[in-house]
């Protein structure tokens, strides 16, 4: 007697561990697509790409639409009229400007003129709160959610002076641009705390968006002039778009540069960033989608998130020039660019 | 007669005690010995591949650096990068990287001078010294790219690292020697218990029985030791006797002849028979001799068993914290001991009663085995509630097997030795208490907590084995039927003020600091001041060591109304010393020094309180019985047992560990001066509940 219940006591404790440590189900996609109607605003980027990456990943079907408004915004109005008749599962805003056009200012919603009852997930937006979109970032409290790409300012510039130390840092950005704006005012909090002086390089593009090299030089000048140690790009699109001939002109002036997005230490030398790539951020947008279309959470339950790990990418031909080598610690986590 | 007789049994006890213990101590020492030594051949090799392995790291790094483009001789933040690396190696006593000409360019910044000059002078040739009795082994690596030799790297690791090793779980090893000899004692005394004094107590009574002419029984003789032989030549002897008498009285009955001189025979044999039983027919079997320490063993090791967790508990809640209710983290971690005080507190009554009728061998054998799963299953735990459901399982089993050795050992002895039976049942539960606990702790350290949870279910399993082949059951039906309190007796004790007093200002008071204080923060502090489990559990140890120590010698002295009192007064004030002697020194040795303070103030505060109660409350207890208000106190009490870790846990959350050392600590005071007042000034003499004539 005595043993057939050891038995079955046994029996039960194999059981139970094994229950207790069963792994959730995942669940299996809907069998008709979602529709997603994509607003890019400077063509493809590596954010889409991500994007798109994710869901296929998934084995989630999805139907696309993209629209690029090319640096237009008042292109959206129209956009938002056929949003309005085709009625898509989810819509992809790519940047600041695009959402706030598209869903409006949070408290400033109009019905007619903004998208209030689908889902908006905006992709690459510097800093959400600060534009306005929502006060908080767990809950914007409608039907916006999304990813954001930049990494906290503290943890960028603790991370440039770990490479090199610098007194007066020029921040170079587009006046028009409202992100910018605000970043400058909070790395000039950032800079009393953190031992150097912020001199603001303004610089306005031309009717078509550009910016010259000639534009650049006077800038540079007078960077030089105030004895600038370095230069530093924020999240600026029109610094981004632009960055060829701007990281050309600075490093003619001998200014080592630093970037808060990807795109600059990559294809244009800038000497180094601590970034979250485009791909990763696109891709952390693509698990919100997921959570709305197949999860069915509502947007407003989804907390507007970036990513956990940023990169350092450092362009070491670049550094090399300067004859700045970046600690041995920072090279064992780093991305290197160049040789 | 008889004093000489017990001091002739305290000095052979002793002399088996110390045999033993010269038993026990040898072969420890003699095993310490031998894995110290295989220890230190073992590491000397391990040290020499972690060198290795940190160098090819470094190797790896540097070469990464190069890649890029960093020349050799520009390396930045080499030191930093070398400190790191000395930080998490604590026998690395030098690292440092030279170019190819031997010049010392990067060393990591925290090498001492000593060493670094140690290394000019040992690194002619590559070379690593073979025995630690260097000073220093090193190791030396040489970085190359593309076939060509860029540098060294050169690794000094401390020669003497071993001995420190040694000196670090010196404390833990003597803690194993002394549980393992306090193990090997019960064990060794329930052995003897079962297969010498027991037989021998038999063969005394068998031969009593003798002495009062009665040859009717015998002694069950089947084991194959000293014992059976023993009870097979008593019973050859006996049946040799009856055997004479059979024959007799057959002779006799067909003997014939002259009546006149077999009559006196007759008459003579009819005598005989009067006074003196037989055996005719099948013989009576002799039972044997039951003792109370049978019990011991298996209680012992059941609470070893649980008691293993007791200095980690806090911390494996802690690992699988989650929100529940909305309550905060600190009381959520002290859910699980308040829930398994509670489930305990109310299965005691039902499982009393159960083990009544299924009688205490089945009955500590399923509570063992309960026991043994619900450990096992607790550490299986992947979330609070399974936590919680499978303590309570636990609660059940400890409280079944609770009972039961509480109830075998009343059954098993005289009313006047009830306190000598109160003491085996004591010093079992503390000595397990106290092993466990240190045990636990060292375990804890190396295997993880899940698992020193499996090792406790399997240690209950034991238990239950123990008690399924020893433990002998008495007759069922004398088991005398206890009347359940009904709520009127709760509500007649409560109204009696001394009983009032002293549960609520005593008694409850000690157990919520038996469980907040002892059970909930102190694994909890000791953690936060840097303490591992297995000083933890030294430090719990000190509780149940310094009870078991004082204990008997309280006893001894608390035998007036007078000096009762003042016990349990000494006992309250003691406790709340401890406690602010601790909020005014937040550090592991006044830990220490409190847990003790506070044994010291359960030895002499716990055992009074109920003789206490009986004294004041006589009327009570001879209308409801003694056992009944008993029960009533023990239920009442356990309120003190379960809201400890829930008001523990408050407190923290609100005033942090040194406010809620000095709330309890007033608290303390404030119920044993209550207490204090209320016998000695405000009550002379024992005062009956209100309404009774």
């Amino acid at each position: 007697m005595i043993y057939r219940t050891l038995l079955a006591l046994l029996v039960f404790c194999w059981i139970a561990p094994v229950h207790a440590a069963a792994p959730a189900k995942s669940e299996a996609p809907k069998a008709e697509k979602y529709k997603i109607y994509m607003i890019l605003y400077r063509g493809m980027t590596d954010a889409e790409k991500g994007f798109l990456f994710h869901l296929k990943n998934r084995n989630i079907p999805v139907d696309i639409v993209t629209r690029d408004c090319n640096k237009d915004v008042s292109k959206v109005s129209e956009y938002i009229t056929e949003i309005r008749s085709m009625k898509p599962d989810l819509i992809y805003a790519f940047g600041t400007s695009v959402a706030a056009k598209l869903v409006g200012l949070e408290g400033k919603v109009n019905p007619r003129e903004h998208i209030t009852d689908i889902p908006v997930i905006f992709n690459i937006v510097a800093d959400p709160v600060g534009a306005k979109l929502v006060s908080n970032l767990k809950s914007s409290g409608r039907n916006l959610t999304g990813a954001t790409h930049l990494v906290p300012l503290e943890g960028q510039f603790k991370g440039f002076k770990t490479v090199m130390d610098f007194k007066r840092l020029g921040f170079v950005y587009t006046p028009n641009e409202k992100n910018a704006v605000l970043i400058l005012e909070k790395v000039k909090e950032l800079s009393k705390g953190m031992g150097f002086e912020v001199l603001p390089a303004p610089i306005t593009p031309d009717a078509d968006g550009k910016i010259a090299e000639s534009a650049v030089e006077p800038i540079m000048k007078q960077l030089v002039q105030k004895k600038a140690d370095a230069v530093f790009f924020p999240s600026d699109s029109s610094i981004i778009s632009n960055i060829q001939s701007l990281a050309k002109v600075t490093m003619d002036h001998r200014l080592p540069s630093f970037s808060a997005t990807e795109e600059p230490v990559r294809k244009a030398g800038v000497m180094m960033g601590v970034v979250n790539s485009y791909f990763n951020v696109g891709q952390l947008a693509g698990y919100k989608a997921e959570q709305i279309l197949v999860k069915k959470i509502k947007p407003q339950d989804v907390p507007i998130e970036t990513l956990n790990r940023s990169t350092f990418l450092i362009d070491m031909k670049t550094a090399k020039s300067f004859d700045i080598y970046p600690p041995v610690m920072v090279l064992k986590f780093a991305e290197v660019i160049s040789q | 007669m008889r004093s000489s007789k017990t001091t002739q049994n305290s000095a052979n006890k002793i002399r088996v005690l110390l045999l033993t213990a010269i038993a026990v101590v040898i072969s420890f020492f003699l095993l310490s010995y031998a894995a110290l030594d295989i220890f230190r051949d073992e590491l000397t090799p391990e040290m020499e591949k972690k060198g290795r392995a940190l160098a090819e790291s470094i190797n790896d790094l540097v070469l990464k650096s190069v890649n890029y483009g960093v020349p050799f001789d520009r390396l930045r933040g080499m030191g930093e990068y070398l400190d790191t690396l000395n930080v998490k190696n604590p026998e690395i006593l030098y690292i440092g990287v030279s170019d190819n000409k031997g010049k010392e360019l990067y060393k990591s910044d925290e090498a001492s001078a000593a060493a670094t000059t140690k290394i000019k002078t040992t690194s002619k040739a590559p070379q690593i010294l073979p025995s630690s009795k260097a000073e220093m082994i090193v190791t030396t690596f040489d970085i190359s790219k593309d076939g060509q030799k860029l540098g060294t790297i050169k690794l000094g690791m401390d020669g003497k690292y071993f001995e420190k090793m040694v000196d670090k779980i010196l404390l833990d090893i003597v803690t194993v020697g002394l549980v393992s000899l306090l193990v090997a004692f019960e064990l060794l005394s329930f052995i003897i218990s079962c297969y010498i004094t027991s037989p021998m107590r038999t063969l005394y009574a068998y031969f009593d029985r003798i002495k009062n002419k009665d040859f009717s029984f015998s002694l069950v003789s089947s084991t194959k030791d000293e014992a059976g032989n023993a009870f097979a030549a008593a019973n050859t002897l006996v049946d040799k006797i009856n055997l004479k008498y059979l024959e007799l009285r057959s002779r006799l009955s067909a003997a014939s002849g002259d009546p006149e001189k077999l009559a006196p025979l007759r008459d003579k044999f009819s005598g005989i028979e009067s006074q003196y039983q037989f055996a005719t027919g099948t013989a009576k079997i002799h039972q044997p001799e039951k003792l109370v320490e049978y019990i011991k063993w298996p209680f012992f090791l059941l609470i070893f068993s649980d008691a293993l967790s007791i200095s980690f508990f806090p911390h494996f809640v802690n690992s699988l914290y989650q929100p529940l209710f909305g309550l905060s983290r600190e009381v959520i971690m002290g859910l699980p001991i308040s829930v398994f005080m509670l489930v305990w507190a109310l299965s005691l009554p039902w499982a009393g009663a159960w083990s009544d009728r299924v009688g205490r061998r089945k009955a500590f054998l399923y509570g063992a085995l309960i026991t043994g799963i619900g450990l096992f299953l607790s550490g299986t735990a992947q979330t609070l509630i399974d936590l919680m459901i499978w303590r309570s399982l636990t609660a059940i089993g400890y409280a079944i097997v609770f009972i039961t050795s509480q109830a075998y050992i009343n059954e098993n002895t005289k009313p006047e030795q009830r306190t000598q039976g109160m003491a085996v049942f004591l010093s079992g539960f503390f000595a397990g208490s106290l092993c466990g606990a240190a045990i636990g702790g060292i375990l804890a350290d190396r295997i993880g907590y899940s698992q020193t949870l499996f090792v406790s279910g399997f240690i209950a399993l034991i238990a239950a084995f123990f008690a399924h082949k020893f433990v002998i059951d008495g007759d069922l039906s004398l088991v005398a039927k206890k009347t359940k309190a009904k709520a009127s007796d709760y509500f007649r004790l409560l109204t009696n003020r001394h009983f009032f007093f002293v549960t609520f200002f005593s008694a409850i008071p000690a157990k919520i600091a038996l469980t907040g204080f002892l059970y909930f923060c102190v694994p909890l502090f000791m953690k936060m001041l840097g303490g591992d489990q297995s000083s933890t559990g030294r430090g719990m140890m000190a509780y149940g060591l310094v009870i078991v120590f004082f204990a008997p010698y309280i006893a001894s002295h608390a035998s007036s109304l007078g000096s009762r009192k003042l016990f349990m007064v000494i006992g309250g004030l003691l406790t709340s010393i401890s406690l602010f002697i601790l909020h005014f020194n937040p550090n592991i040795g006044a830990v220490i020094l409190a847990v003790a303070m506070l044994g010291l103030a359960h030895a002499i505060g716990l055992s009074p309180q109920f003789p206490v109660i009986s004294d004041l409350c006589a009327d009570e207890c001879k209308s409801l019985g003694v056992g009944t208000v008993m029960g009533i106190f023990r239920m009442i009490e356990r309120i003190g047992n379960v809201s400890g870790p829930i008001l523990a846990a408050v407190l923290i959350a609100a005033l942090g560990f040194e406010g809620t050392f000095m709330w309890l600590g007033w608290i303390s005071l404030f119920a044993v001066v209550v207490l204090a007042i209320h016998l000695f000034i405000l009550s002379r003499r024992p005062v009956a509940s209100e309404g009774s004539p």
